[in-house]
């Protein structure tokens, strides 16, 4: 990839990740929400390291959305409308970083009620009750592959794509 | 599985060094009408005391810190997960601080004592930042503190080497003079973003 794009990847996640409390958004107390969106991968995604943001969302990442999440990276929610909550808590669990509970959801579409809050420039969330979980509905996969392409084994992806 | 995510892992944290990509928060400086509300503590309960051993062999408790900030990770010396990036930025960022870093007490607390002896834990985080603290303890000493900071990890394998590599919350916490919390720092931030955010914490407000 070249520098040039990498860089309008890393300024699309830096307006994607900028700060809600110049709308509104309670910084104090925080604020009760309920809001529909998909679990992802914070680092792969506001990086641009994978490529273009909508690569490491969905099928085409989830693999490696895993391994991040195991490995502690946050989870975020992100909204259809771009907005990224940094998920600080998940319901029945500690911190939602390497909790075995966001594996559960990682990549999937989830509604979720909890309290937001806005702090130096950044959305954080905590997922008191998952509402609703739709699964994995973002099949990215086929608009981009696996991202990145060395996911899954050969072997395996035939399995599970139906093609090398 | 095991080998394939450390080299995920490190393979992004090598990518994200050698072009400077850390996810970008804010390219603007900071927003004065918004210092208030950015230095505002989180008002969620983590924290609380704790007594532990440094990696000078001292006993380390949180009245020591009292009248400091601590900027604490949890992890282990020798994670090639996301420690291996949120340290080295955790390093920088107190760097970047400049003079307000005197203040600021960067700690590395163990999820894994067997490992992490006090010597492990110097030789290692030494490298890294001469004041980087590493606090180690009993299995019941880190499990009090992990219980005040809501930690969890799990064992997921052993590297090639026997050394066992574990799944574990990767939240940087600053925590105030009083002991209270202050904020939660995402540990995907650059090391510049980490300092501004801590910087709005420890420069008083004008």
């Amino acid at each position: 990839m070249r520098p040039g794009s990498i860089l309008r990847q890393v300024l699309f996640g830096a307006v994607a990740l900028i700060a809600l409390t110049g709308q509104g958004r309670a910084a104090g107390d925080g604020e009760r929400i309920q809001v529909t969106g998909e679990i992802m991968d914070t680092w792969c995604y506001l990086s641009g390291v994978m490529g273009g943001p909508e690569a490491t969302l969905g099928t085409a990442h989830h693999t490696c959305a895993m391994w991040c999440a195991a490995g502690g990276i946050p989870v975020g929610l992100r909204t259809e409308e771009g907005e990224i909550y940094m998920v600080l808590k998940l319901e029945g669990a500690g911190t939602a970083d390497g909790s075995p509970a966001v594996l559960e959801i990682q990549s999937n579409q989830i509604t979720a009620d909890g309290m937001a809050y806005a702090r130096n420039g950044i959305n954080y969330l905590i997922v008191e009750r998952i509402v609703s979980n739709e699964g994995i509905t973002n099949v990215s996969h086929e608009d981009y592959g696996l991202v990145p392409p060395f996911a899954i084994p050969k072997g395996e992806k035939k399995k599970i794509l139906g093609s090398e | 599985m095991v080998r394939i995510i450390r080299s995920r892992l490190f393979g992004a944290a090598l990518v994200l060094a050698l072009f400077g990509l850390y996810p970008t928060v804010q390219a603007a400086g900071p927003d004065p009408s918004a210092q208030n509300a950015k230095a505002m503590p989180f008002p969620i309960q983590l924290g609380g005391p704790f007594d532990l051993v440094d990696h000078n062999g001292d006993r380390r408790t949180e009245k020591d810190f009292l009248g400091r900030h601590l900027l604490i990770f949890f992890g282990y010396a020798n994670c090639p997960g996301i420690c291996s990036a949120a340290l080295p930025s955790m390093a920088a960022a107190v760097d970047a601080l400049g003079k307000g870093a005197d203040n600021v007490q960067p700690v590395l607390i163990t999820v894994d004592p067997e490992w992490d002896t006090p010597e492990e834990m110097k030789r290692v985080l030494s490298a890294l930042h001469p004041r980087l603290l590493g606090l180690t303890g009993d299995e019941e000493s880190l499990a009090a503190v992990r219980e005040a900071y809501q930690i969890e990890f799990s064992k997921v394998g052993d590297d090639i080497f026997g050394k066992p590599i574990y799944s574990h919350g990767g939240y940087v916490y600053l925590m105030g003079p009083d002991g209270e919390l202050e904020t939660v720092i995402p540990p995907i931030l650059s090391p510049s973003q980490m300092a501004a955010i801590i910087r709005d914490y420890i420069t008083p407000a004008s």
